[in-house]
């Protein structure tokens, strides 16, 4: 079980959505990504939707903490 | 366990989807006028509501997307669209012979101010982007200023206009208003639509050669050497599209970006038309109208539609929604994109050579715009009924 962090924060739409995209195509079952943004990605959630994948979106100080999982 | 929580949007889905119907409303009573043959300047100005009302729609939903800044009131936004709504109604008429052009220029006074000015006021707290949010702010307040000149002319309207208002006016509204808008927004969705690295537009020569372009074909300094700008500048930034298309995540490529392309070389015919003929007439603003602008403004309220309608099924609970992907109907996009590119193809043609064609390409058109309008009461009901079967 693996955990990809990424900070992409500072980096504008939308290579947050295509780096996480990216990121989706090497997850297992298990696996997660733990992303740092710095705006709700509101595109990205029908993306991973439709690649059956789970995922939350918390907010914080610092902007916002998307983790997406791999049943 | 993650459960797919979906952080509560602000951003009102439901008032949006309301004005981007309107706009569509408005483009199928415009290209019916066109059949029926109403004067011209009535049809100019009722494809120029449908732009505005697409603007103001789309607006609500990215500028707090793409610049981190708060979002209007949605009450705001629909009360502004709704006055966009009867102040074009009242132009429309007026340029059918009725006596509503002064009643029509305060009215649409009023409701650019209020938008404009709101707008404006997020936009310079732009806290990404500042570069983008600089050219969007240049693009809303040229709206502003093509206005206030359309509301100065209907004002004077029974005592005659500076001969230099109107080309500044439409100037102001195809090419710095709605042509700008429509090139800055391209440089972040051509690769958000098409799942792309976005990181070949640095130079952003493309974006300052048409702004160019737009003044000194607003002051009137050189129309050619402004048309000259014009096509660089598309050609440049087509080409940076292709490169980015060519790198895409998504093999299939989006139906919103096919209208985007088809859109896009229709823009550069448009300017070359303009440069062959030395002025801008009525087939080269046919095609830059019903073509470049309303075309990719169709294609991209395709994908703005379906985000915005899964949006509202998600935050009212559904969870099995189908994908984005699947949500619009193939055989009718390209059926209504076909009859939208021959109809406006073949209405700048008969404009150029035979205006008693006109109405055979025309009502292509509409039936381009009628199918469209079926596809978008397709993906927004798509995810609606989904609500009420979860």
């Amino acid at each position: 079980m693996k955990t990809i962090q990424m900070d992409n924060r500072s980096l504008v739409p939308p290579e947050p959505l295509v780096r996480i995209l990216a990121a989706c195509e090497e997850l297992e079952s298990g696996d997660r990504i733990e992303a740092k943004m710095d705006r709700r990605p509101v595109f990205l959630f029908p993306e991973l939707d439709e690649r059956g994948l789970r995922y939350d979106c918390e907010e914080r100080d610092d902007g916002f903490l998307v983790t997406v999982e791999r049943p | 366990m993650l459960g797919n929580a979906l952080v509560a949007s602000p951003d009102a889905p439901a008032g949006s989807i309301v004005v981007l119907a309107l706009a569509v409303a408005t483009h199928v009573t415009a290209s019916a006028m066109f059949v029926a043959g109403f004067p011209q300047f009535a049809v100019l100005h009722a494809y120029a509501a449908f732009v505005v009302l697409a603007v103001v729609a789309a607006s609500h939903q990215l500028v707090p997307v793409l610049f981190q800044v708060k979002p209007l009131p949605i009450a705001l936004t629909m009360g502004t669209a709704v006055a966009f709504c009867v102040g074009f109604a009242l132009l429309v008429a007026g340029f059918c012979g009725l006596s509503t052009m002064h009643v029509a220029g305060v009215v649409l006074a009023i409701a650019a101010s209020v938008w404009v000015v709101a707008v404006l006021s997020r936009l310079v707290t732009a806290r990404s982007d500042r570069r983008m949010a600089i050219t969007f702010g240049f693009s809303i307040a040229s709206f502003g200023v093509a206005v206030g000149l359309g509301a100065t002319m209907l004002w004077r309207w029974t005592i005659g206009i500076p001969n230099w208002m109107p080309p500044a006016h439409a100037t102001l509204m195809l090419i710095a208003f709605a042509s700008i808008l429509i090139v800055t927004l391209s440089i972040r969705f051509v690769p958000m639509f098409a799942l792309a690295h976005g990181d070949r537009y640095g130079s952003r020569v493309g974006i300052l050669a048409a702004i160019a372009a737009a003044v000194t074909m607003a002051t009137g300094v050189s129309l050619r050497a402004s048309l000259w700008l014009l096509f660089a500048a598309m050609v440049v930034l087509g080409i940076q599209h292709v490169a980015t298309m060519r790198t895409r995540l998504r093999k299939k490529i989006d139906m919103s970006l096919i209208y985007g392309a088809c859109a896009w070389s229709i823009g550069i015919i448009a300017i070359l038309t303009a440069i062959v003929k030395g002025q801008v007439d009525v087939a080269s603003v046919c095609l830059a109208l019903m073509g470049w602008i309303a075309i990719t403004i169709f294609g991209y309220a395709m994908k703005i539609l379906g985000f915005l309608s899964w949006q509202f099924a998600r935050e009212r609970g559904a969870r099995q929604l189908a994908p984005l992907s699947a949500a619009i109907p193939e055989p009718a996009a390209k059926l209504a994109l076909v009859a939208l590119v021959a109809g406006t193809l073949g209405t700048a043609a008969t404009f150029a050579w035979d205006p008693g064609l006109a109405r055979a390409y025309t009502t292509m058109y509409l039936i381009g715009s009628l199918a469209y309008l079926g596809v978008f009461v397709r993906i927004s009901s798509h995810y609606i009924f989904a609500v009420r079967t979860k």
